[in-house]
């Protein structure tokens, strides 16, 4: 099982999670940052389902997770931004999904093309930081070590 | 090697992954972009701009080598520009000249002149000069190149490099055939650019070859028949694609009516028209594809798998937008721009021996035509594999007005065999019969894609009964052709008496080989337009199993419980009109429309009507029934009455001999008789027709005409009686002609008859196959010429050729043969009539033409000898010719189509 920790690469590094990035560092060493506790995720496992004539669902296309981040200082942005200077990009993610094992958390490694924002960033004068930074990574493909 | 059929049935497997969730694909647009091969500067100055069909050419930079018949050449007034015109080049140029399709453009000296890699789907004109047909402007009949039909594989395939090194292995090409008389001898690959090859040639195993760089490849196939000509055909791989953004705006979709599928994209930027050229080749594939979330591919033909959409572009629209300018292109399918090329109206003619001009083909099939056509008035064959119906019914005449290729394509197969041009989602033309018409044995053969459940599709089935039939009755005209002879026969569905509701229709001039064949197309074509449920859609998972060509099926079952209405639908073959992948977001659904298949049922044999002749001396047939329709089947009550005989009192022997002559329509109890029938009642037809058949020596004698389609049938095996009280009392003479029997009666004494009988004898009798050889013996040549033959096996010979005469003093011309030294057949001059006096050694003769005869017969030795009819050979002059053919037995059908009593006096 992987680490319960979030992870993020650019396609290039491959896929070893050993390569990875943590989040955490990312963030890490900003004065006045916000810490990772204020990332929050979300994990759908289909982009959207079918109602089949059986009376089943089909879960339709590729997972899809999105980090939302609270709070982030402008070093800790370009941080992040570094793995998307692009509308979209190639990443490799490690993220939690919504399922469990033992009352544990199950954290899953996937390859995924991140999206940044498409909305207006939302920030203060006087106050840098950037609220509710909201990356989406659709398409995610496990990868399996 | 992989077999070029791009359908097979979905595996547990499949189900498996078409079934799962997490199914999703991400798309890539390969469009092909023609790379310069030779160029080069006009050197000519043109006195006119029609029709310029070569241009004289300097100052060229490349290898000539590399310039190719097909590809497209630019002419422009600046280096690499097309301005001036595209047109094609039509065949391998000199040093100094370059060959291109009739193209009526302004060109200059010194213009640039830029030959591309590309093919493209060009028409090819036919011109007449002089009388003399030229193909692609200057290909006489005597010199044509080849026409091999070479299935290779699907217009494009894109790879990708894993470790550096993309392999390609394409599709055998042992579908290929040729259409002439030749077959296939070889086949050669080449593949420029490749970095390796193994196995290009015919024999050596699984030709492949790899590409250790990106890049979009032409491979090319070239196959060399029995006639030592050879044909080339173009394909394309693309590696590691590198993909221009954008987006689907329209989903891509295969409709079997339009018979071709066309997608839509838009595109943002890498659009300029240098980018991206007029007609370009554009194939949609997926980049990535998953089912349960794990990269997998589901494709119906290895190496195209992942190929979604294949097409050419037409039509832009351009966005002009401060901001966010956009282009739309649309890609269509080779149907659609069949469709645009233009063709002139033609007729082509079959012909039982070798032909010599551009307008015959040898025993003409629809196939047969369908290669001559697509081969020599277009370039599909040269770009794209285009697959035929398989259907040898003998055709004797096709002929089509000028317009679109596609349309005489249509209407020559459609119009004939109920077959269309469609083509599959890889680019693959199917001429192909429609599965609605197909014989049992054909719908048994087609595969069953998939068996679709209540876990293949979303929803609800929305399936509309119909409750009433829109066609009352089919009369099915169609036209049976042996070599020699067209006849019409005619079949009625579901019989004489129509369906309670809906409308008459006859379709006419359809081909058939025998009236079965007929019968069943009518009852086909009754159930096609009667169909119990209308199409329905049904919407999978992302499958492309499933197309609208090669013809296939998918299946579903409908319980009775499942629907309030306890309809059941039980294993019920389901036929896909059209399939459409609707693009959602990141993943697609495959939306396919099903007809049901049919269950038709024969029709029966129709004999049209012919107006009462009352003291006509001939009859002829060949007249369709619709104007009559449908006052045939209500012609009752039949003959209630005493049939009123004129004259009716020659009585006296006097009487009898000067009576006038006459003839009276009769009206046969079967208007069919087999010679399957088991009894000879069952072979029997009777006319009620009291009357007395005068004696011999009469001004006119009695005799009857039977008029009809007879197959096998001949005058040792057909019998024609006079009956009274029940019994066969006189016999009459049979001559089996061309369009009916005549039965002759010669009584010492006139005789009384209550009507006529017909006897069929059981068994079998011969048909016309395939020519084997012809020749020609002089009419001097007293031992006539030594025909081989393999003992043991059935042939027919006819005559052909000539005329012949008998001897200086004798001016008439002589058209009659003989086999081995007996029998009398063809037309013999001097006494004015045809003659058919079976020789010895054979079993059946029969008139052919109106000179001409033909026998079968069993060959008992290594050679039989043919030569003409005569007992002085010495001071004979001229010649008579021959063909050889094989025979087989066939079941004896009589098909009466109208009957005259002619020369009778009142009983």
């Amino acid at each position: 099982m992987a680490d319960q920790t979030f992870l993020i690469a650019a396609a290039a590094t491959g896929n070893d999670p050993d390569d990875w990035s943590l989040v955490s560092t990312l963030l890490s060493g900003v004065s006045g940052g916000v810490s990772i506790r204020t990332l929050e995720w979300q994990f759908e496992p289909f982009v959207s389902y079918a109602k089949l004539a059986n009376g089943q669902t089909r879960g339709l296309g590729l997972p899809v997770a999105r980090w939302t981040f609270k709070g982030l200082r402008p070093e800790q942005r370009e941080n992040i931004r570094d793995f998307c200077s692009a509308p979209s990009a190639s990443v490799y993610i490690r993220t939690p999904t919504n399922e469990t094992a033992a009352g544990v958390r199950t954290y899953k490694d996937y390859s995924a093309i991140m999206s940044w924002m498409e909305r207006s960033e939302l920030s203060y004068d006087g106050i840098e930081y950037i609220e509710m930074t909201e990356i989406v990574f659709t398409n995610l493909v496990e990868v399996v070590a | 090697m992989t077999a070029n059929t791009p359908i097979r049935a979905a595996t547990s497997g499949d189900l498996v992954n078409l079934r799962s969730n997490n199914q999703a694909a991400l798309f890539g647009l390969a469009i092909n972009k023609p790379a310069s091969v030779y160029t080069a500067r006009v050197n000519q100055i043109f006195a006119t701009s029609d029709s310029i069909i070569e241009i004289e050419y300097d100052g060229a930079s490349g290898t000539l080598a590399n310039v190719l018949a097909g590809m497209t050449l630019y002419i422009g007034s600046a280096a690499g520009a097309r301005d001036r015109g595209v047109v094609r080049i039509r065949k391998t140029p000199t040093v100094t000249k370059l060959y291109i399709g009739a193209a009526s453009i302004q060109i200059s000296d010194n213009d640039y002149l830029t030959v591309v890699n590309e093919f493209a789907l060009w028409g090819r004109d036919a011109v007449t000069q002089g009388g003399i047909v030229k193909m692609d402007s200057d290909i006489l009949f005597a010199s044509r190149t080849g026409a091999a039909i070479i299935r290779a594989a699907p217009m494009v395939a894109v790879i990708k490099r894993v470790a550096g090194v993309a392999t390609f292995t394409p599709p055998s090409p042992a579908l290929s055939a040729c259409y002439d008389g030749t077959t296939i001898s070889s086949w050669a690959y080449s593949a420029p650019g490749a970095a390796s090859t193994s196995n290009m040639t015919s024999g050596t195993g699984t030709a492949s070859w790899t590409y250790s760089a990106a890049g979009q490849y032409r491979w090319s196939l070239s196959v060399t028949d029995s006639a030592s000509r050879v044909t080339t055909t173009h394909r394309w791989v693309i590696v590691d694609n590198t993909s221009p953004n954008f987006a689907i705006s329209q989903d891509p979709e295969g409709n079997f009516s339009d018979g071709s599928w066309s997608f839509g994209v838009t595109m943002y930027d890498n659009a300029t028209t240098a980018d991206i050229v007029d007609r370009a080749l554009v194939t949609l594939y997926t980049e990535h594809e998953y089912f349960a979330g794990v990269e997998a591919t589901l494709g119906k033909l290895a190496g195209y798998e992942n190929i979604v959409c294949t097409g050419f572009i037409d039509g832009e629209s351009v966005v002009r937008d401060s901001q966010n300018s956009t282009v739309t292109f649309t890609i269509y399918g080779a149907s659609y721009w069949l469709d645009k090329i233009r063709a002139a109206a033609f007729g082509l003619e079959s012909k039982a021996t070798t032909p010599t001009k551009w307008t015959q083909i040898e025993d003409m099939t629809p196939d047969k035509a369908l290669a001559q056509i697509l081969s020599w008035a277009s370039t599909a064959p040269l770009i794209m594999d285009c697959f035929f119906t398989g259907d040898t019914t003998p055709i004797n005449i096709i002929a089509q007005p000028s317009g679109s290729l596609l349309s005489q394509l249509n209407s020559a197969a459609g119009n004939t065999i109920f077959a269309n041009v469609v083509t599959n989602n890889l680019g693959q033309m199917y001429i192909q019969t429609d599965p609605q018409i197909m014989t049992s044995a054909q719908r048994a053969a087609l595969v069953t894609v998939q068996t679709i459940t209540t876990a293949d599709y979303e929803g609800q089935l929305e399936i509309t009964r119909l409750t009433s039939p829109s066609n009352s009755m089919i009369e099915l005209e169609c036209n049976t052709y042996d070599g020699n002879k067209v006849r019409p026969i005619y079949s009625r569905a579901p019989g004489n008496t129509g369906l309670a509701y809906g409308e008459y229709d006859a379709p006419s001039n359809y081909a058939a080989v025998d009236q079965a064949e007929c019968n069943r197309l009518a009852g086909c074509l009754l159930a096609i337009r009667n169909p119990l449920y209308d199409t329905f859609e049904v919407v999978l998972s992302q499958n492309r199993l499933v197309d609208i060509a090669p013809a296939q099926y998918c299946e579903i079952s409908i319980a009775a419980g499942d629907t309030p209405r306890g309809i059941t639908l039980t294993n019920q073959k389901i036929i896909p009109r059209s399939v459409k992948y609707q693009m959602e977001g990141g993943y697609y659904k495959t939306v396919v429309e099903f007809e049901p298949a049919s269950s038709p049922v024969d029709g029966i044999a129709y004999f049209p009507p012919k107006p009462v002749n009352t003291n006509v001396g001939s009859f002829e047939i060949g007249e369709s029934g619709f104007g009559d329709f449908p006052s045939p089947i209500i012609d009752f009550p039949i003959a209630l009455t005493d049939p009123v005989v004129t004259p009716a009192n020659c009585k006296t022997s006097t009487d009898i001999v000067n009576a006038p002559g006459n003839s009276f329509t009769l009206t046969w109890d079967k208007q069919q008789l087999l010679g399957t029938g088991a009894t000879a009642a069952d072979r029997t037809a009777t006319a009620w027709f009291p009357c007395s058949i005068r004696k011999t020596g009469c001004v006119y004698g009695t005799s009857v005409y039977i008029a009809g389609y007879f197959q096998g049938v001949s005058s040792s095996n057909i019998h024609v009686y006079g009956v009274k009280d029940g019994a066969q009392i006189i016999t009459a003479t049979c001559a089996v002609g061309l369009y009916g029997i005549s039965a002759t009666f010669a009584p010492a004494s006139a005789t009384v008859v209550d009507g006529f009988q017909i006897l069929l004898d059981a068994g079998t009798g011969f048909a016309p196959g395939a020519v084997l050889s012809s020749g020609t013996v002089q009419a001097n040549n007293a031992s006539g010429v030594a025909i081989a033959v393999t003992s043991g096996l059935t042939y027919a010979i006819d005559g052909s050729g000539g005329p012949w005469k008998p001897g200086v003093a004798f001016t008439q011309t002589m058209y009659n043969f003989s086999i081995n030294g007996t029998g009398n057949i063809g037309r013999d001059g001097i006494v004015g009539v045809f003659v058919l006096v079976t020789p010895n050694d054979c079993e059946a003769s029969e008139q052919i033409t109106t000179l001409y005869g033909r026998v079968y017969f069993i060959a008992a030795a290594a050679s039989v000898i043919f030569r003409v009819q005569d007992s002085d050979f010495a001071d004979n002059s001229g010649s008579l010719g021959y063909i050889l053919r094989e025979a087989t037995g066939t079941a004896l059908i009589a098909n009466i189509s109208g009957s005259n009593a002619n020369n009778v006096c009142a009983a």
